[in-house]
């Protein structure tokens, strides 16, 4: 093509030269190559303008550019050229979003925001590590998820949905607060639009606040706290700027304080208030002072002055120097002390002069906190004159040491009037001087107590001639009527709290007037002194004996437990006022009468007890003097058939009034009589049978209960051996004990030696014991059961449920039986109670694996419902009454259980 | 993105009407390729052709060549600016 242009130039020369036909030839040669080129050019600029085209521009025009300048310029080259390069640069922006993309990719999983794409059906596009840490913890695949699946809580408060919001608005969307699994969420929603201008994914960014969002909480609390406290403290508060003075805030206390609004002392100068005297002079920022404390005054609205104590200090805030200054009233401690002061030099010149010595003292205490001395701390004249002790040894010295003896006196007193802070009162005998003192002691501050005190000895003396003279009989010394009322009194107020009795014992001389008249008087006040000296010996301390005049004497005793105890008291008067009384030269005989009143049998108060036992006495002396005489008919009657009893009981054992019964006990599983009770009978020769419960508590009374119980367990054991060698089958024979006769010494050795004199079987004797003997001294008690353990003698719980019965002391005690008592058995059949207090006990006999045998069984139903709650013993007269030995005999011959009542179907 | 070092090349075209104008700034640009694309020079083009003023940054920018038209007193000033590859990358990811 580079020649194309030559070629005609070429030719020219050798026009004319060339022959015709020759030149035609040419002609069309270069007609063809003409017709050549311009087709070439003509592909050229087509080509060239497919590839403008292709660049967006403009068609090539010919005018544009000549043929020749166009094969010349080469357009063709330079478009591949530039196409090339389109061509690279299209790799490289392809490389380049590559990269960036996987830049995205990385920020987006880096970031801390949770970021989640969804597409505009709310599925999950994609999201970033965050938020599945955040939103998906389960795992799994999240893309495609729902989102209202994911965060719409329906039971959460409805606030508009984000993601709808901008479906809405087509336009981005903020919600503050977001809260999800406990958290507090900013979330930022963005929509992405299509060309068309469509939402077709919205991105949501989640960040989370909840760190924020407490702090900010906290921070609210904070100030709201400070604010309070800064309100509230009992001091009033200005922060001033450092540079100008003026008050930039003030809280409510210095408003209260001031009396001027907030608004008016804000922008105030500070010395307006406080400080005013010293106006430009303050301590912190002329003297250069970091803290200021200091009394000052306080310039009120009203024009008032209030002292104060400020602080001042120096702070920095927001950059700026200030001065905060807080100020507290003290006009009250201001005029405390001035008051304080006054007081102190007041009751020092009181003190000073002062009758009565006043001592002040500080307790000592040891390292446990315990009160053991206490120090003089200061004395005033007086104590130095009481005491003779001089100020100088006083001060600084230990009660211990000063008071001598070792011991602090009434240390226990002071400790505790400090301790209580109430003032006590006492009298008391100063040994080393031996002389009374009235001490009050107060404790004026902690651990500190003050003494008055004051030598009341003169006052004392005085005081104990009058009382005697007022309360004491003068020729006998004995107390007077009037003492006698009062301790009558007091001694019936403690029997009624302690629900005992009082004896009142009346007493008058026999034929008094009559040795009054032979041989005068002054025998007569002899032989009345020497009868209250014999009086006052056959009494306790606690009893009283007084004269009420003439030849009358009174004797109270107290804390009695039965009337008849009064008779023991009267016949030991009786027997000791006989005796005959040596007076000068001559033996005087005389006697007494006493009248006896009980209370509260024969009256409630004093005065009708002394009535009731004068009138008693009179009755005494009509009966024939030297006796005595009770107030009520049935107690002398009582008395005089109790005398009875007892001299007959103490005949009885002597004339062999005793005899043994023997009640059946019967095993319902063995279906005989496998035991005894032995049961103690008294027949009198002149009132026949006794019933034991009028006897035995007399016996119990006087101590006979001793001889005679050793006289049944003889007795019981001795029948039981005359049984063994009858060769009957073996019997169990119980007898009962008193607690006398279990607490006495030796017992256990008196069962023992029975045991061998007699020759009988222990494991055939049982002891019946009651629950109050083993509820008392347990440790002794549980000695001798398992002394009498050891011998294999039999161990029953009498009345069992009537007592204190305690489950610990009946595991503990080698127990073998217990016996349910006869009020449970009698009315279970008709009282649910009881039935269920007879189930409970046999339940518990078995957890315990202890015996059990009901007593007093009389009824068939009785029978009836002990059999069907599996208690196999029993005892009482539904199946014999207590038998004669001979009885008993006989029913064991016959080797059947007897009944003394038999119904249809049992046994 | 010029900075001292650069080399000015200005081409004055005026006259030229297009497609004449961009065939003659792609041969200025072709030649110069590697100058430009390693930040040595940049060019200059004068023209008077008011379609040169988009079919040149057009083409010149699908070749990767930033490029900007500045409207002068009787001429259009077209600037072609070469740059360093890892300028390019950080556009890429701003787009």
């Amino acid at each position: 093509m580079k020649d194309g242009p030559s070629t005609t130039e070429h030719l020219a020369p050798v026009r004319g030269r060339t022959p015709p036909g020759e030149f035609d030839r040419l002609r069309a040669e270069v007609e063809q190559l003409r017709s050549q080129e311009k087709r070439a050019v003509a592909y050229v600029r087509s080509k060239v303008d497919q590839l403008l085209r292709v660049i967006g521009t403009l068609p090539l025009r010919p005018e544009e550019l000549d043929d020749a300048t166009l094969l010349a310029l080469d357009p063709i080259g330079i478009l591949a050229e530039s196409f090339a390069q389109i061509l690279q640069h299209l790799q490289e922006v392809s490389e380049d979003r590559a990269q960036a993309r996987d830049e995205l990719q990385a920020i987006f999983d880096s970031a801390g925001t949770a970021i989640v794409v969804v597409d505009s059906t709310q599925r999950l596009l994609a999201c970033n590590v965050r938020a599945r840490e955040l939103f998906f913890q389960a795992g799994g695949e999240t893309v495609g998820r729902y989102l209202p699946e994911v965060f719409c809580d329906p039971s959460g408060p409805s606030a508009e949905c984000v993601y709808e919001r901008i479906m809405r608005t087509r336009s981005s969307h903020v919600r503050d607060d977001f809260l999800y699994g406990g958290r507090h969420f900013h979330v930022v929603g963005t929509p992405v639009k299509d060309k068309a201008g469509r939402v077709c994914q919205v991105v949501l960014i989640y960040t989370d606040i909840t760190a924020r969002r407490l702090a900010e909480q906290a921070l609210r609390e904070a100030e709201a706290r400070l604010k309070t406290i800064l309100n509230t403290v009992q001091a009033g508060i200005l922060l001033i700027d450092a540079e100008t003075h003026v008050i930039v805030d003030a809280n409510d206390v210095a408003v209260r304080m001031i009396g001027d609004p907030r608004e008016r002392l804000v922008g105030s100068v500070c010395h307006k208030y406080l400080c005013p005297e010293k106006e430009g002079q303050c301590p912190i920022t002329d003297g250069g002072q970091a803290l200021d404390n200091s009394k000052r005054a306080l310039l009120t609205a009203a024009g008032g002055c209030i002292p104060v104590l400020k602080t001042a200090a120096r702070l920095s805030l927001n950059g700026r120097d200030h001065v905060v200054e807080s100020f507290i009233d003290i006009t009250a401690s201001k005029q405390a002390e001035d008051a304080l002061r006054e007081s102190e030099e007041r009751y020092r010149s009181l003190y000073g002069n002062m009758h009565e010595g006043v001592a002040l003292h500080e307790l000592v205490y040891d390292a446990s906190g315990q009160p053991v001395d206490y120090v003089v701390l200061d004395v005033n004249p007086s104590y130095e004159r009481i005491l003779g002790i001089p100020r100088t040894r006083a001060v600084g010295a230990r009660a211990s040491a000063l008071y001598g003896a070792g011991e602090p006196p009434h240390l226990d007193i002071f400790a505790e009037v400090v301790r209580s802070g109430t003032p006590a009162c006492f009298e008391t005998l100063f040994d080393p001087m031996q002389r009374f003192f009235s001490i009050s002691a107060t404790s004026p501050a902690p651990g500190q107590f003050a003494t008055i005190f004051e030598d009341i000895t003169e006052r004392r003396r005085a005081e104990d001639e009058i009382q005697s003279l007022a309360y004491m009989d003068t020729l006998t010394g004995l107390p007077n009527r009037i003492l006698l009322q009062d301790r009558l009194s007091g001694a019936l107020v403690r029997a009624e709290r302690e629900a005992c009795l009082v004896g009142i014992l009346f007493l008058d001389l026999d034929r008094f007037k009559s040795v009054n008249d032979t041989l005068g008087h002054a025998v007569g006040d002899l032989l009345l002194k020497s009868v209250a000296d014999r009086l006052r010996e056959c009494v306790r301390k606690s009893d009283t004996v007084a004269r009420l005049g003439g030849d009358e004497f009174v004797v109270v005793l107290t804390s009695l437990q039965r009337e008849l105890d009064t008779t023991l008291v009267a016949q030991e008067i009786l027997g000791r006022l006989a005796q005959p009384y040596a007076i000068g030269d001559r033996d005087i005989r005389s006697s007494a009468s006493i009248g006896i009143a009980v209370y509260p049998l024969d009256g409630r108060d004093a005065g009708t007890l002394l009535t009731n036992a004068d009138m008693a006495m009179y009755a005494a002396k009509a009966r024939g003097r030297n006796t005595y005489q009770f107030y009520t008919d049935a107690m002398n009657r009582r008395a005089l058939e109790r005398l009875d009893l007892e001299n007959s009981l103490r005949l009885a054992l002597k004339r062999q009034e005793f005899f043994l019964q023997y009640q059946p006990q019967v095993n319902l599983s063995h279906s005989r009589i496998t035991g005894v009770e032995a049961l103690l009978r008294w027949r009198h020769p002149e009132q026949g049978l006794i019933p034991p419960g009028r006897f035995i508590p007399v016996a119990e009374e006087t101590g006979l209960i001793l001889p005679v119980g050793e006289w049944v367990l003889r007795a019981a054991c001795v029948q039981g051996r005359a049984w063994q060698d009858a060769g009957l089958s073996p019997l169990r024979i119980a007898v009962n004990l008193s607690g006398q006769q279990f607490k006495q010494p030796g017992f256990v050795d008196l069962v023992r030696r029975t045991l061998e004199e007699t020759g009988m079987s222990p494991e055939l004797l049982e002891l019946e014991l009651t629950e109050s003997m083993i509820a008392e001294d347990a440790g002794e008690t549980l000695n001798r059961l398992s002394a009498l353990k050891c011998m294999h003698v039999h161990l029953a719980l009498d009345d069992f449920g009537t007592g204190y019965s305690s489950l610990s002391y009946l595991r503990k005690c080698p127990i073998d039986r217990i016996k349910i008592a006869q009020t449970f058995v009698r009315d279970m059949s008709t009282d649910p109670g009881d039935a269920a207090i007879v189930e409970t006990i046999l339940a518990m006999a078995r957890s315990l694996n202890l015996e059990v045998i009901a007593e007093g069984v009389e009824t068939a139903e009785q029978f009836g419902f002990l059999r069907s709650r599996q208690c196999n013993e029993m005892q009482g007269y539904y199946f014999a009454v207590p038998l004669l030995p001979q009885d008993v005999e006989r029913l064991l011959r016959e080797g059947s259980v007897p009944l003394a009542k038999r119904p249809e179907g049992h046994v | 993105m010029s900075n001292a070092s650069q080399e000015l090349i200005e081409i004055d075209i005026r006259g030229q009407i297009c497609p004449s104008c961009l065939l003659t700034t792609l041969r200025e640009v072709n030649q110069r390729q590697a100058e430009l694309k390693a930040g040595e020079v940049s060019l200059r083009v004068k023209t008077d052709s008011r379609d040169a003023t988009s079919t040149i940054p057009a083409a010149v920018g699908n070749m990767g060549y930033p490029v900007t038209v500045e409207k002068r007193e009787g001429y259009y000033l077209i600037l072609i600016d070469g740059r360093p590859r890892e300028g390019a990358a950080q556009g890429g990811a701003m787009t």
